[in-house]
């Protein structure tokens, strides 16, 4: 069966918008807090400074969006929740008026974390006693 | 797109010369000439690389489309003739995420073998 993608030449041809090139006014940027750490147990997450910020409307982290999330099986949270469990895991996230406001804003929020063990192969996954 | 001149997404020609934008001031380009995917099709006609992507079905997604045509069409023009190995060596600088490469090395090595 032969089934040629009917968007392929607008792609061809740089004619095709994605989200990133659509700006309406008075639209609000994102931007979010990543863990830079593999595994750790969350402190504290303090945005109360973040939130000062110039052009800074919201705020999100896990108490914002409780429960698991997915796509056919809900199996892990919008946000970490109680433990960093990859390096990059989003902690927060920040919308405002400008990108640029948004990541200063992210920036500024505050995160202590507890080291722990980081769970690598399949092995360690599969040993007893392991989250 | 990364920003950071690793994807090769952005790539247009500067004065000729792929080169990755976003790593380009735009203060700093004074009178040189830039040309961007937009310019391949000239009069409304593919280029026979568009052409060739388009009938080997190769685009997916398209972010990293237009990175992937400026930099085949500077290639091409300097070695018509090139092989797949030339080719893949020609792209390194660009990533995909959907095609797994080979279409756009299969039709790219279809154009080079017809030319």
């Amino acid at each position: 069966m032969n089934l040629p993608r009917r968007d392929a030449r607008d792609k061809l041809l740089g004619r095709t918008r994605y989200t990133v090139d659509r700006a309406l006014p008075r639209m609000l940027h994102a931007a979010i807090l990543r863990s830079e750490v593999a595994s750790a147990r969350i402190v504290r997450i303090d945005t109360a400074d973040a939130r000062q910020m110039p052009g800074v409307r919201a705020i999100a982290t896990i108490e914002d969006a409780p429960g698991m999330h997915g796509i056919g099986i809900a199996d892990h949270p919008l946000f970490s929740s109680g433990v960093v469990r990859f390096h990059g895991e989003q902690i927060a996230a920040v919308a405002a008026d400008t990108y640029e406001q948004a990541k200063a804003a992210a920036r500024a929020i505050e995160v202590e974390l507890e080291p722990l063990p980081a769970v690598l192969t399949m092995a360690e996954a599969l040993a007893p006693a392991r989250r | 797109m990364c920003r950071e001149g690793v994807c090769g997404a952005c790539t247009v020609h500067i004065d000729g010369q792929p080169t990755v934008s976003c790593l380009v001031p735009i203060g700093t380009v004074g009178d040189r000439e830039i040309r961007t995917v937009e310019s391949l099709a000239a009069g409304g006609e593919l280029s026979p690389l568009q052409q060739v992507m388009e009938e080997h079905d190769v685009v997916q997604c398209g972010m990293c489309f237009p990175g992937i045509l400026m930099v085949l069409t500077s290639f091409l023009h300097e070695r018509p003739h090139a092989d797949r190995d030339e080719i893949k060596a020609a792209l390194v600088g660009n990533i995909c995420r959907c095609t797994g490469y080979e279409r756009v090395v299969d039709a790219a090595a279809a154009l080079a073998r017809r030319s």
